[in-house]
């Protein structure tokens, strides 16, 4: 609304004043920040308080769909891959593992080189009890001391070339970890990231 | 042909004004009844008829999030009434869960409009009411 009203003093009490012009980008970029801060706290929020534990099964392979589902235009307008085999079904909530699937992906979508086209590779390997499922991508990765403390709350490595809330990994974790499970990633500069998680398998759980 | 009557649920003012921008970007005639909060709507839903000033309206602009009464329920009430079982309905809303949508879906929604942050994309809205209305605002 902030925006619309903003462009419409543009349009028609403004006009093209060069200085404007650029105050008014200012204030769409803070307005969109807002936005995504907003929006996702309110899924960090609904995360923290929910505290039954699920009960139901979590198709992977349907909360991966899903991820993707969200995520198609930027699918469409980067050229990304994205590959995964057939995923395991644990305990859990299937929208909520859709979640992590979705933040993720974003991720392995944004954190790229200029141009680059993504390819992000999903795995699943049996771990005794547990499933681990891993996330690989192509992207531009981080120094390994930062492996812990991406996971943190508005924790960034990037604050300029990357726009982001600093939100995503930490409600990964609160899902994860609410399943019973563990996330934690791995990488080192320039040679893409891994994400993994672990949880536990069905039968099992 | 007459101005459309339209019944607006909507407590934020400044997206009535939009509203309006929008009708009048497609140059439709209207006249609004603005309520904005979820208890005058029912007030204006239980009257509607009994007099000039209250119509039944010839579309119902609804917000899901409103105070003291949720839309859903407005739009439930609005339903029973026997002139309104098939009036067009508009849910204008700020958000886009699945479960908005599953709350109203019964009740019989004409359109769902996402209020955008782009003001051509708000100015649609007139697009698609003059859609629904084609031929009758000829």
């Amino acid at each position: 609304m902030v925006n619309v009203y903003t462009q419409m003093l543009m349009r028609r009490h403004v006009g093209e004043h060069p200085q404007a012009k650029e105050y008014a980008a200012v204030i769409h970029q803070g307005v969109n920040r807002m936005e995504a801060l907003i929006h996702d706290l309110l899924t960090f929020s609904k995360t923290i308080h929910s505290v039954d534990l699920p009960a139901e099964k979590a198709d992977l392979s349907a909360a991966l769909a899903e991820g993707i589902s969200v995520l198609k235009d930027r699918i469409e307008q980067t050229g990304a891959s994205i590959t995964a085999p057939i995923l395991p079904t644990v305990r859990g909530d299937t929208a909520q593992m859709a979640h992590v699937f979705q933040n993720l992906l974003s991720n392995a979508l944004k954190y790229q080189t200029n141009g680059a086209r993504p390819d992000v590779q999903i795995s699943a390997k049996r771990d005794g009890t547990n499933w681990i499922i891993a996330v690989r991508d192509n992207g531009i990765g981080f120094e390994p001391q930062y492996a812990e403390r991406i996971f943190g709350l508005f924790k960034r490595l990037h604050k300029e070339e990357f726009p982001g809330t600093g939100l995503g990994l930490a409600i990964c974790r609160r899902i994860i970890e609410r399943h019973g499970g563990r996330i934690w990633a791995e990488s080192t500069l320039g040679n893409g990231s891994s994400f993994y998680f672990s949880l536990p398998r069905l039968e099992d759980a | 042909m007459k101005p459309l009557r339209i019944l607006v649920a909507e407590d934020n003012q400044a997206d009535v004004v939009l509203f309006r921008e929008a009708l009048r970007h497609h140059h439709i005639e209207h006249q609004l009844y603005v309520v904005s909060d979820g208890q005058s709507a029912l007030q204006f839903v239980a009257q509607m008829g009994a007099s000039p000033e209250i119509p039944c309206p010839d579309l119902l602009l609804l917000d899901l999030n409103l105070p003291k009464v949720d839309g859903p329920n407005i739009l439930q009430e609005f339903r029973k009434h026997p002139e309104c079982t098939h009036t067009p309905v508009i849910v204008v809303t700020s958000s886009d869960s699945a479960k908005d949508r599953a709350k109203v879906a019964e009740f019989q929604v004409t359109r769902y409009f996402r209020k955008p942050s782009d003001f051509d994309a708000f100015m649609d809205l007139g697009r698609i009411v003059k859609e629904l209305f084609d031929g009758q605002m000829a």
